[in-house]
């Protein structure tokens, strides 16, 4: 049948999933760069097969180290069943700055990781750290904080054992809401996958009318509670986050509506270079 | 999402027992199992508790009481047509959870989502028709009955792609004229309406219909262009590109997000190979301009399907599936050769081209309630391809009346000449060859 024949794939919107993570020395203690390290490897062939069945978006990922200074482990973005994990090593300090330098220069489409020939998604940032910075961190992400993709992408951050960093990750996330924090090493791995694969699912997902209208902060939130409550059911433990609960009631903001005949449309594209 | 243990037992409303024999998948609202049901193999969806949950908190006046009253309603009513795996039973409350019971699907029904990602294919163009009039059929009937189904999106279908046979899965938020239990759907396949904060019924179940059916037939979005496909998509631009201002990409008026070549190049493609009578419901369905009611019903869509499926032909010169307008010049999609049809076999409302390969439907005869039927086929002559004759494929006999007046009985597998002002009756319905 000619009609049907020569069909071409549908272009999906892309969305980029990156992993920042913290490598400082003290990732060496009790495996947790083990831990990372599994996680990332093993998750690799479920987003693969969410990007396959999903005919939304298409998942790519990328992954940033940061210890003394920032590396990218990927040179750009790649599908999950392109990559190839090679362990990451503990080493160095804690340079939250270099990483928030580094990530802002590829949160853009000239020059940056953001192809956006068919669309994209807002991307889905999660960040691992163990520590508080040693660097001078405030300025590389209060520029980074300007950037609109990076305003407008999923982030949630992932405390390891130490709470010293919890008002920095705050910081970096925009909502204590937004942080998982992780005691207990057993968990890690299965935290970091469960917030690979909830996040890299839910564009595609029906919508309750309470849905509408939700900050990025509040769907960061809101997916939070989800990671960890598969995550409890997963292991039928009680809940591991017993530091923070979450009230989503409260402070809940509204994304701001936008007029239809304002030239605030182009503001918000100008906002995604 | 704790899992259901194996060999779990569980007790339904209608003193039915439910046994667990395996998990077959998860979702975002529950997981479902494959049970024993009363001696037979069934499936269970059985609710996440948190999904559950949700409802209660919801504002909305309706919640988990009401949603369970409504499931237990919808098993009552039966199913509005066969397309839908429909809730045949439903448990009891357990552990915070509840679920219905509902036939197990065939492995021959392949999602939706494998087709729109070119993993399955239909094997006929005459088969994808026929899933789309089993699903409009579907839909006519869900219709017919009160209900709007509400969440109408990709994930939710199943097809045969040998057949065109559709199941319709995921019926749990069907519900009477007016209920909802707080959801609005699938973005990317919510009305417009409903992207804006409306609530979903039957008006904009049809919207999302057209855009499944667009979707099958051209193989991309009805309403994603270059106007619509911002850097970056977040909620303020999907409110505008699929609410305030969606824009069809094959809107006659309104070029803005007009199809390219280049990147909507199957639906680029394929949108003239269907005749003017498909493209303009879908042309209403998507334009900003029509109001919800006044989007097609269901009957306009399976008339135009039914027809659609009356008139494809196979091109004489290369034999490739092509659609044809009947008195209008058409050429084949695939050689170029003009297709001539110069006759007709005409009943009350729908008439057979008299060309190779036309399939003679049991509805075109007027056997309405037989949507699947086919009676005959129209096969030319290897040696002539001029002549032409009609096969008959049915089980009943033909009552045949030449031009002459001379009687005839034609039975399964005779061949009726194409003879203008010829008259065939099948089963009490008459159709007549007319030259155009
Ligand atoms: N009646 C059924 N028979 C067999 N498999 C089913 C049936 N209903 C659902 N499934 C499968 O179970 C899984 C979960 O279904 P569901 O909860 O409806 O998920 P989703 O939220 O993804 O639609 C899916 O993989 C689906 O294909
Ligand atoms: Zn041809």
């Amino acid at each position: 049948m000619a009609l049907h024949d020569d069909l071409v794939k549908q272009k999906r919107k892309k969305m980029t999933l990156f992993y920042v993570v913290d490598t400082s020395g003290s990732m060496m203690i009790d495996s947790r760069i083990g831990k990372v390290n599994s996680a990332i490897e093993n998750v690799m062939n479920k987003l693969s097969e969410i990007s396959d069945n999903n005919e939304d978006a298409e998942i790519n990922i990328a992954i940033l180290e940061f210890s003394t200074g920032a590396r990218w482990v990927t040179p750009t973005p790649v599908s999950p069943s392109e990559y190839t994990h090679t362990e990451l090593k503990a080493g160095g300090v804690t340079d939250l700055g270099a990483a928030c330098k580094a990530l802002e220069e590829k949160l853009h489409r000239d020059n940056g990781f953001l192809d956006t020939s068919s669309g994209a998604y807002p991307p889905v940032i999660l960040l691992m750290s163990d520590g508080e910075p040693n660097d001078n961190w405030e300025k590389p992400l209060s520029h980074l904080k300007h950037n609109g993709w990076f305003e407008r992408a999923i982030k949630i951050a992932f405390a390891i054992a130490d709470e010293s960093s919890y008002d920095v990750l705050a910081e970096f996330v925009g909502t204590k809401e937004a942080i998982i924090q992780v005691d207990d090493m057993q968990m890690l791995e299965k935290f970091i996958e469960r917030a690979s694969e909830i996040t890299s699912e839910f564009q595609s997902r029906s919508k309750s009318s309470e849905d509408a209208d939700k900050s990025t902060e509040d769907t960061s939130a809101e997916l939070v509670k989800k990671i960890k409550k598969e995550v409890r059911d997963e292991t039928n433990a009680p809940t591991p986050d017993g530091i923070i609960d979450s009230h989503p009631e409260q402070g809940m903001k509204e994304a701001s509506p936008v007029d239809d005949n304002s030239s605030a449309w182009d503001d918000l594209l100008n906002k995604f270079s | 999402m704790a899992e259901l243990p194996k060999g779990l037992t569980l007790n339904t409303i209608s003193c039915g027992t439910v046994k667990i024999i395996e998990l077959l998948g998860s979702g975002g609202q529950g997981a479902v199992y494959r049970v024993n049901y009363n001696g037979q193999e069934k499936a269970l969806k059985w609710y996440h508790a948190s999904y559950l949950k949700s409802m209660d908190k919801s504002e909305k006046q309706t919640n988990r009481k009401k949603f369970y009253e409504n499931l237990k309603h919808n098993i009552q009513k039966g199913a509005p047509d066969k397309a839908f795996l429909w809730p045949q039973d439903l448990t009891e409350e357990s552990n915070g959870s509840f679920g219905y019971i509902m036939d197990l699907r065939p492995g021959e029904y392949k999602e939706l989502t494998d087709f729109l990602m070119l993993k399955v294919r239909f094997t006929s163009n005459i088969t994808m028709i026929n899933a789309a009039i089993n699903i409009i059929q579907g839909f006519y009937m869900l219709h017919n009955d009160g209900y709007s189904y509400q969440d109408l999106n990709n994930g939710g279908f199943f097809i045969n792609p040998k057949t065109g046979s559709v199941l319709i899965c995921d019926n749990d938020n069907v519900a009477g004229q007016g209920i909802n239990f707080g959801i609005s759907g699938k973005q990317r396949y919510m009305a417009p309406e409903v992207v804006l904060g409306g609530t979903p019924d039957k008006y904009s179940d049809r919207f999302s219909l057209a855009v499944i059916l667009f979707r099958m037939l051209f193989m991309e979005h009805p309403l994603e262009g270059k106007y619509s496909t911002p850097p970056c998509m977040i909620p303020e631009f999907e409110r505008r590109f699929y609410g305030s201002d969606p824009v069809f990409i094959f809107d006659p008026k309104d070029k803005r997000n007009e199809a390219s070549p280049n990147m909507q190049r199957n639906a680029y493609r394929l949108w003239p190979m269907f005749p003017e009578y498909i493209r303009e419901l879908f042309t209403i369905t998507f334009s900003k301009d029509t109001p919800p009611e006044k989007r097609p019903i269901e009957k306009k869509w399976l008339d135009a399907f039914i027809r659609l499926r009356g008139e494809t032909v196979l091109c004489g010169k290369c034999h490739e599936e092509n659609f044809i307008d009947i008195g209008k010049t058409n050429k084949c999609c695939s050689c170029g050769n003009v297709i001539e049809c110069s006759s007709i076999l005409k009943f009350k409302k729908y008439s057979v081209p008299i060309y190779s390969g036309a399939i003679l439907s049991a509805v075109q005869t007027g056997d309405t309630q037989n949507l699947m039927g086919i009676y005959g086929c129209v096969i030319s002559n290897p040696k002539n391809a001029k002549m032409t004759a009609i096969k008959n494929t049915s089980e009943f006999v033909w009552n045949v009346l030449t031009p002459s007046g001379k009687a005839v009985q034609v039975k399964q597998n005779e061949l009726v000449p194409a003879i203008n002002g010829l008259k065939i009756t099948i089963g009490g319905n008459e159709g007549i060859i007319e030259n155009i």
